[in-house]
């Protein structure tokens, strides 16, 4: 549906059409849902019979829309004396205030009614077009209409009352109405979610117009997300309006699960994945970390309550293991499908690991670390207790849950992303290199904590020790010595994956590279078989299947480019760090702002324009984040004990930035910089960053925060 | 039934300390509801020490169940987060007790680390 109008606030969100009105089938992604359930399928307003037509819609805040409506038949012409506002919020389920104006000089009387129904669809079920198990109820009671949905002793329901007297059927709700010339008639309507399961009740909805406290509870909760964000100020507009864009969207995509008591976490992608993923939440919080550390304490929290126990196939969990997706929906509630929740997911455990030694590293919030000493030492026996499937030392993955697990379990997770150099897809298990160098990289970050904060040298040695071999033996069994590059992964038999990928990026991240590959892993990052001209391509051209936009063989994704950034930076190639990070800046520009999950992996120069890859969600968590983290690369900002140093590379078209009050162990710290690298290789066509003329001569990259620390 | 959650509450006072469960403390109120009979069972935890009790205060949790259920769920029949979303279970405080429970439970399935494919890396 291209008309589609979305709001949201965590996981109960609306999706419309742009009258506001729901006409869902099975298959078709539109209603009202909650906790991964769909409690109205039907919300359709007539007036006088007649379906109203949209002249607008205002989007108020990501929570909140308004559609401006008449009645008729949709042609060109409109002359209506009517008019009719729908303006709806969302939070424990819907409140929506339906007014009437009647700009005649004649009183009218109408007849308005508004059709409802629910199918309580789990979100599996409208991906996957499955039949209900249970049975419909619906009454009447009290002023109230009541849908629901009962299997067992699973339920669910859906309460729907009016503000204003009007007549209540089974199937809606109907109002007969007299408006005198020029008068207006209105109305609140309540959609309630109620009983929910996950052991949350919902009695009303959060916010209307008799709970004036509420609504602008939530507009001051964004303000005040934006207040707390540092500040930035560039001579590069685009930049500023990506960096807005980022902000608004995280806000959107935080996540309260009940597990939390009402702290947030970045779920994954609006809207159907707004819950929990291991992996995807703790990349965000990473990527978000010097912006609001606050969601990665929140992530570490979360998933370290949910931290595997046991040995369970059906889950692919193991203990220590760190979840890889939670959902709610009856498919999950009756175990069709694993997902209360799924473990399968062959990194998050190590990147959990990473990103609590990072948090440390930028807050001093030793706490936390403390706190969650138990299970980060789980996270890290998992990698050899459990991840090591072949007993050859490396981390890899094999579902056990055949049916409805995950085949692949690294961020790659389609069904071809790991193919060899022929095209020729491998056996199970498969031992993705980006997994060891998590694995290396979670031992360095273990051993550090286990030094300053657990106090247990014996076992900070012991990481260290054990990281140094893994290095060691990585770069031998993982370098394809003839191409001068990592192989994707070993196959079941040890064997090198020879496909070359952007996965190498993520080991200039982790640190596992040693310094004698690594000007070759850049060259061929940079070179015109991975960079497009936009960033770098998840496959490189002329690997056997590659495809320009195929999911994971050959699109870009931000997300990637950031750590890859990251990764150039941390072994010096700033420049090239500088590169990518223009040429993501300038793809996000096509976007106003919103870097969609991947898109196309043409040369540049061919299709002068960013070419979207069709996916569902928008924004996706790790896409917002991704302007975030190269931000921080381009800054060159690193937390070194209780200072941040800045050590600004940028690209030239940036002219000047400022990132104000950056928070951390520090208190707030400025930093600031002036591009100076050259990255045009587009030619001309737009004010892009790699084609803005050169400003005047002026001093190279330097930074003067409050006591923010130049160089290195 | 009884004999089920009896077995289960005495073999895990009994087993005193769960490494699985250093990450966690508090108490668990376990009602169980038999027809008209209701049975309570205080599990303390602190940083993975467990002791049992039939009498306790203040619970930081409370899970409310019929005792098939809840034999179900010590006996790894049952996760603890689909009972709750069947409404086999009542909830009340914080489910993280709960859920590092399960640590306690026998597995639901997967006998172990050999079905992981589970081998100790050559040294």
């Amino acid at each position: 549906m291209n008309d589609e109008v979305k709001i949201l606030d965590g996981n109960t969100f609306v999706v419309s059409d742009n009258s506001g009105d729901i006409e869902a089938s099975l298959t078709d992604p539109t209603g009202l849902f909650s906790y991964d359930t769909r409690f109205l399928s039907k919300w359709l307003l007539t007036v006088d019979g007649q379906k109203l037509n949209p002249l607008s819609v205002d989007d108020l805040q990501y929570f909140e829309t308004r559609f401006f409506l008449v009645p008729g038949t949709g042609t060109v012409y409109v002359d209506a004396k009517l008019s009719v506002i729908r303006q709806r919020a969302v939070g424990g389920g819907f409140h929506e205030e339906l007014t009437i104006l009647n700009h005649d000089d004649q009183p009218v009387d109408l007849e308005v009614r508004i059709e409802a129904d629910s199918d309580f669809a789990d979100l599996f079920e409208v991906k996957d077009a499955l039949a209900k198990k249970g049975e419909y109820y619906r009454r009447v009671d009290e002023g109230r209409l009541v849908i629901g949905y009962r299997r067992e002793t699973y339920y669910r329901e859906t309460w729907i009352t009016s503000t204003t007297h009007g007549s209540l059927d089974e199937h809606g709700l109907a109002f007969s109405v007299h408006i005198e010339p020029h008068g207006q008639w209105t109305t609140d309507l309540h959609v309630v979610t109620a009983h929910l399961g996950a052991g949350v009740r919902v009695e009303k909805p959060k916010y209307g117009r008799n709970a004036k406290v509420a609504r602008p509870n939530m507009e001051r909760s964004l303000e005040k997300w934006l207040a707390e964000a540092p500040r930035l100020e560039c001579d590069w507009d685009p930049l500023k309006r990506t960096y807005q864009r980022s902000l608004v969207d995280l806000a959107a995509l935080r996540f309260s699960p009940p597990v939390l008591a009402g702290h947030s976490l970045p779920a994954a992608g609006l809207p159907w994945f707004m819950t929990m993923f291991g992996r995807d939440s703790i990349f965000t919080s990473l990527q978000a970390l010097p912006f609001t550390p606050e969601l990665a304490a929140s992530t570490l929290l979360a998933l370290g309550i949910w931290q595997g126990v046991r040995v369970d196939d059906f889950r692919d969990e193991d203990p220590g293991r760190i979840l890889h997706e939670m959902r709610y929906g009856e498919l999950t509630a009756f175990e069709e499908r694993p997902h209360s929740p799924y473990y399968g997911c062959a990194d998050a455990t190590m990147l959990y690991v990473v990103l609590l030694d990072e948090y440390e590293r930028w807050t001093g919030d030793t706490k936390l670390v403390r706190a969650l000493e138990a299970q980060a030492r789980g996270a890290l026996a998992w990698i050899d207790d459990y991840a090591d499937l072949q007993g050859n030392g490396y981390v890899s993955y094999k579902r056990r849950n055949e049916k409805t697990g995950l085949e692949n379990q690294c961020w790659k997770d389609s069904w071809d992303s790991i193919s060899y150099h022929d095209g020729r897809l491998p056996g199970f298990p498969r031992a993705t290199c980006e997994l060891q160098g998590y694995a290396y990289d979670a031992k360095m970050r273990g051993a550090r904590l286990a030094r300053l904060v657990w106090k247990d040298p014996a076992y900070a040695d012991q990481l260290e020790r054990e990281a140094a071999d893994l290095k060691r033996r990585f770069n031998r069994d993982f370098w394809v010595a003839d191409g001068e590059y990592f192989a994707l992964a070993l196959d079941a038999d040890g064997a090198q994956v020879d496909a070359m990928s952007s996965n190498m990026g993520h080991l200039l991240w982790s640190g596992i590279v040693e310094k004698s590959k690594a000007k070759a892993v850049a060259r061929h990052l940079m070179g015109p078989r991975m960079y497009s001209g936009w960033g770098v391509r998840t496959l490189a051209r002329g690997e056997g299947r590659f495809n320009p936009i195929g999911y994971h063989v050959g699109t870009i994704w931000p997300f990637d480019n950031s750590f890859i950034a990251w990764g150039l930076r941390d072994y010096g190639f700033k420049e090239e760090a500088a590169r990518i990070a223009a040429g993501i800046l300038d793809a996000a520009q096509f976007f106003d702002g919103r870097l969609p999950e991947a898109f196309g992996g043409y040369p540049r120069e061919q299709t002068k324009y960013p070419v979207q890859y069709p996916t569902a969600c928008s924004p996706q968590a790790w896409s917002t984040g991704a302007p975030l983290l190269i931000l921080r690369t381009m800054l060159g900002l690193e937390p070194i004990q209780e200072h941040l140093i800045v050590d600004p590379v940028l690209p030239q078209g940036i002219g000047h930035l400022e990132l104000l009050d950056i928070p951390g162990r520090w208190g707030r710290v400025d930093a600031f910089g002036r591009g100076t690298v050259d990255v045009d290789r587009v030619g001309r066509s737009r004010p892009q960053l790699g084609v803005v003329p050169p400003p005047a001569a002026k001093p190279a990259g330097r930074s003067r925060g409050r006591r923010a620390e130049s160089g290195r | 039934m009884a004999g089920v959650r009896e077995k289960f509450f005495d073999e895990i006072g009994k087993r005193g300390h769960e490494r699985l469960l250093e990450g966690t403390s508090g108490v668990v109120l376990a009602e169980i509801h038999d027809g008209e009979q209701t049975e309570r069972w205080y599990v303390t935890i602190r940083r993975g020490d467990i002791s049992v009790a039939r009498k306790g205060v203040a619970p930081d949790t409370v899970i409310r169940a019929d005792g098939d259920s809840f034999d179900a769920i010590v006996s790894g029949k049952l996760s603890i987060m689909p009972a709750i979303l069947r409404g086999l279970v009542e909830v009340e405080g914080k489910v993280n007790l709960l859920v590092g429970m399960q640590a306690l439970y026998k597995p639901s399935s997967g006998a172990g680390k050999q079905v992981a494919g589970y081998a100790r890396r050559r040294t």
